[in-house]
């Protein structure tokens, strides 16, 4: 039986924190309006590919049939808070 | 007016007209970068090669080269590279598995070296497990291609397995290396990353008189280095990549211990990095031309979308 997913505010916590571990951050420091691959961020396609099996493993954990491709988390101009949003709704829907 | 000046000239113009396209401000936002924002809906790449080296990350190049102690005064070099929508799979729990198309083409009008190459290729992206701190992980890179040497009436064949390996911490490889957190905790801005490469590559080749193959034993290092940028905004990225080949059979290429060293200087004027004005350095037997040994030099304009 699948877990009950946590709340949208969590999930943008725990994102942020997937994120921080992925650019060499804190996750204080990650802000929400900075894009995956801009220059903040600076992650490229193979560490944008290692985040989404993270994110994925993540969203599994809540709702199993729920998927995050590296087209998802590579897309061109993803905000930290977009990706938030989507992984929420990969684990609800 | 000189032909030299009138191709420089002819530099110039075009990158002013790509950049007053619209108004520079207006590029200062992602909204606004329609070509970009256009590709990235049809997920199209614009490199300048999908050859599996880190080169992968660098512009497509579109180059009027000087030299004049060669046989030419001065050339053309063009090389792109498109890639189009790739498919994913995951094969077993904790693994992923990315499958997509590449196009591309090289040409060079250079008098004694004449190239005017397209190519297709199936490449292959394997991520067994799921990276965690403190865990180094592999990454396998696979590559079939078929190319064909218009100038040269050369078909070439390349098959190739890399693995690579990505990992946490500030200088684990394919880790972003950053400056210091500021007192104020702002994080200090991306400064470089590198990835070392090992495997195997196989290549056969057929002209007119002669059909030859060549397997190497493959060693590469890859270096990225952004020395002049803010948090918000990067300059000039430098990137070098050495790579050794040791035959392991077949009579392709000249020795049986093979070097290459590309280095590679890129001014970009725009916020998004999409144009630039860059610098390479390459020397070493050329894997796209039967490993013929090349030195070469070259400035011009780069794109990358």
């Amino acid at each position: 039986m699948p877990n009950t997913p946590p709340s949208e505010k969590q999930v943008k916590e725990d994102v942020i924190g997937f994120v921080a571990a992925f650019s060499n951050l804190e996750p204080g420091q990650v802000q929400e309006d900075w894009v995956l691959k801009g220059t903040q961020l600076a992650l490229d396609d193979n560490g944008l590919a290692f985040l989404a099996m993270s994110l994925r493993g993540y969203v599994r954990h809540y709702n199993p049939s729920g998927a995050v491709l590296a087209e998802d988390v590579r897309k061109k101009g993803l905000t930290v808070k977009a990706l938030a949003k989507l992984i929420f709704e990969r684990m609800t829907k | 007016m000189s032909v030299t000046s009138m191709r420089l000239g002819l530099l110039v113009l075009t990158t002013a007209l790509l950049l007053s396209a619209r108004p520079l401000a207006a590029q200062m936002t992602d909204s606004t970068d329609v070509i970009g924002n256009w590709m990235e809906r049809h997920k199209i790449s614009l490199r300048r090669t999908f050859d599996g080296s880190k080169d992968e990350q660098n512009p497509a190049t579109f180059f009027w080269v000087s030299e004049p102690e060669g046989p030419d005064d001065d050339y053309v070099l063009i090389d792109f590279a498109v890639k189009v929508n790739e498919f994913e799979k995951e094969l077993n729990r904790g693994s992923q598995l990315l499958l997509y198309p590449v196009a591309e083409y090289h040409r060079t009008t250079r008098e004694d070296k004449p190239s005017d190459k397209g190519s297709g290729a199936l490449k292959l992206e394997y991520r067994p497990m799921m990276a965690r701190p403190w865990r180094l992980v592999p990454v396998l890179f696979g590559d079939a291609r078929l190319s064909r040497d218009f100038a040269n009436d050369v078909t070439e064949q390349r098959y190739a397995a890399l693995v690579s390996l990505f990992g946490f911490g500030r200088f684990a490889p394919g880790s972003p290396i950053r400056r210091p957190s500021r007192p104020d905790g702002e994080p200090g801005g991306v400064i470089g990353r590198w990835y070392p490469y090992i495997g195997i590559e196989n290549y056969q080749t057929d002209s007119k008189t002669t059909d030859l193959d060549g397997t190497f034993l493959l060693g590469r290092l890859w270096i990225d280095f952004w020395p002049l940028r803010t948090l918000n905004r990067r300059y000039l990225q430098l990137t070098g990549e050495g790579t050794y080949r040791g035959r392991l059979g077949g009579e392709l290429g000249s020795e049986d211990n093979l070097w290459e060293l590309a280095l590679s200087a890129n001014l970009y004027l725009d916020p998004g990095e999409h144009i630039g004005i860059g610098a390479d350095h390459v020397r070493g037997q050329d894997p796209k031309n039967t490993f013929i040994y090349r030195r070469r030099t070259s400035l011009g304009l780069k794109i990358k979308f």
